[in-house]
C-alpha cells in the first residue's frame, strides 16, 4: 500500500510542478537544465522508495508510475478537458508577422525564440516572413511561413 | 511605420482575426485560467520555500521549542515540526534533582508512533509499563538526556514525560508525511 501511495504522491507532485513552471521550462534542455533534472530525480528517489530498496518495492513503484501515466493517457484520449488540464493548450504567439506580446510575455517567449525556430526549421530571415508561430504544449515553437500552402 | 509599431505593441486581448487557415485546437479562455493557476502555483512554491526556511517543515530558523514543568525541574527541548522517517531530537533536562536513580516515563502513544534509535546517555534500566516506557538513569546533580527519534507516523503526536512519577511535561509535535 505505502509504495503505491508514495509513487502516486510523487507523480502528482512532479506533474503539478511541471505544469506550474510553464510550457517552456523543459522545452529546450540546456546543460544546467539537465543537471537540474538529475538533481530533481535524486531528490525524489528517496521519497519514492523510502527505506525499502527491495526489487519488489521498485517493481510496485514502477508499475504505479507507469499505470498512472497510462491511465492519464486514456483519460486524455476520452476527455478534451482532461487533455487541456494535464497537457495545456497550444497558443498562437505570432499572427501574420505580428508578435502577440502579452501571450509571449506570459509564456516567457521572446521574438528571438520565434526567430530561432523560424531559422532552424524554415531558414526564414525576418519575423514578417512568419505567418503563424504556435507555442505547442510540448514547449516547442511551430512555424508556418507566410508563403506556406494554405491547403483547402 | 507608426501604425505598424502601434499594432505591434498593442495588447492582444482580442483573438487574432485571421486564423481561419490555421487549424489550431487552442482555447484562449482556458489558457488565461492556466496562467492564473500558474501564478497561484508559483506563489505556493515560493511559500513552500519560505515556510521551509522558517522551519514549518522542521529544522528551520524558528529552531526547537521548549516545554518546562511548573517547578522548572523537568524541561524538554524538541522540534515542533518533524518529518516522518527523518531524525528529530528530544532533549530532556533535569535541573538539580537529588542524586540517585531517576525515572523518566515517556507516554505509550508517543513511543508507539516513533522509533527511538539512540538514547544518550544510555539508561541503566528500561521498563515497559502500561502507561509507557520508563527509562531509569543514575544522575549526580543536574543532567540531560538526548533521544534520537525517527517518527514513523504522520500527523499530530502527543507526548507526556513524567519524572519520578511526579513531575509531568506535556508536548505535541506535528509530523509531516
Amino acid at each position: 500500500m505505502e509504495p503505491v501511495v508514495r509513487a502516486a504522491a510523487v507523480y502528482v507532485l512532479v506533474l503539478l510542478v511541471v505544469r506550474i513552471s510553464g510550457k517552456r521550462t523543459l522545452a529546450e534542455i540546456t546543460t544546467f537544465d539537465l543537471v537540474l533534472l538529475l538533481l530533481i530525480g535524486e531528490a525524489t528517489q528517496q521519497a519514492l522508495l523510502g527505506d525499502d530498496f527491495s526489487v519488489t518495492n521498485a517493481a510496485i513503484v514502477i508499475a504505479t508510475l507507469t499505470g498512472l501515466d497510462l491511465a492519464f493517457s486514456r483519460l486524455k484520449q476520452h476527455s478534451r478537458r482532461a487533455e487541456q488540464v494535464l497537457d495545456g493548450v497550444p497558443l498562437l504567439i505570432v499572427d501574420h508577422g505580428r508578435p502577440l506580446k502579452d501571450r509571449m510575455e506570459q509564456e516567457g517567449v521572446d521574438e528571438w525564440d520565434v526567430m530561432a525556430a523560424a531559422r532552424e526549421k524554415h531558414g526564414l530571415q525576418r519575423l514578417e516572413q512568419v505567418k503563424y508561430a504556435v507555442l505547442e504544449v510540448s514547449g516547442g515553437i511551430s512555424i508556418v511561413p507566410i508563403d506556406a500552402p494554405t491547403g483547402s | 511605420m507608426a501604425r505598424s509599431k502601434a499594432r505591434e505593441t498593442k495588447g492582444d486581448e482580442e483573438e487574432p482575426r485571421r486564423v481561419s487557415t490555421l487549424e489550431l485546437h487552442g482555447d484562449l479562455a482556458f489558457q488565461r485560467r492556466e496562467w492564473q493557476a500558474q501564478r497561484v502555483g508559483q506563489a505556493l512554491l515560493a511559500l513552500v520555500v519560505a515556510l521551509g526556511i522558517v522551519g514549518v517543515f522542521g529544522e528551520g530558523l524558528l529552531g526547537p521549542v521548549r516545554a518546562i514543568s511548573p517547578d522548572g525541574v523537568l524541561s524538554v527541548t524538541y522540534d515542533r515540526f518533524a518529518r516522518r522517517g527523518a531524525r528529530t531530537r528530544l532533549r530532556i533536562d533535569l535541573a538539580a534533582p537529588a542524586e540517585g536513580p531517576h525515572s523518566v516515563r515517556i507516554s505509550r502513544g508517543y513511543v508507539e508512533a516513533v522509533e527511538v534509535r539512540q538514547i544518550t546517555p544510555a539508561p541503566g534500566e528500561v521498563a515497559l509499563t502500561p502507561e509507557g516506557t520508563e527509562l531509569v538513569f543514575e544522575l549526580e546533580g543536574a543532567g540531560a538526556v538526548e533521544l534520537d527519534i525517527w517518527p514513523s507516523r504522520a500527523g499530530r503526536l502527543d507526548c507526556d514525560l513524567v519524572l519520578d512519577d511526579r513531575v509531568r511535561v506535556s508536548l505535541w509535535q506535528w509530523v509531516w508525511f
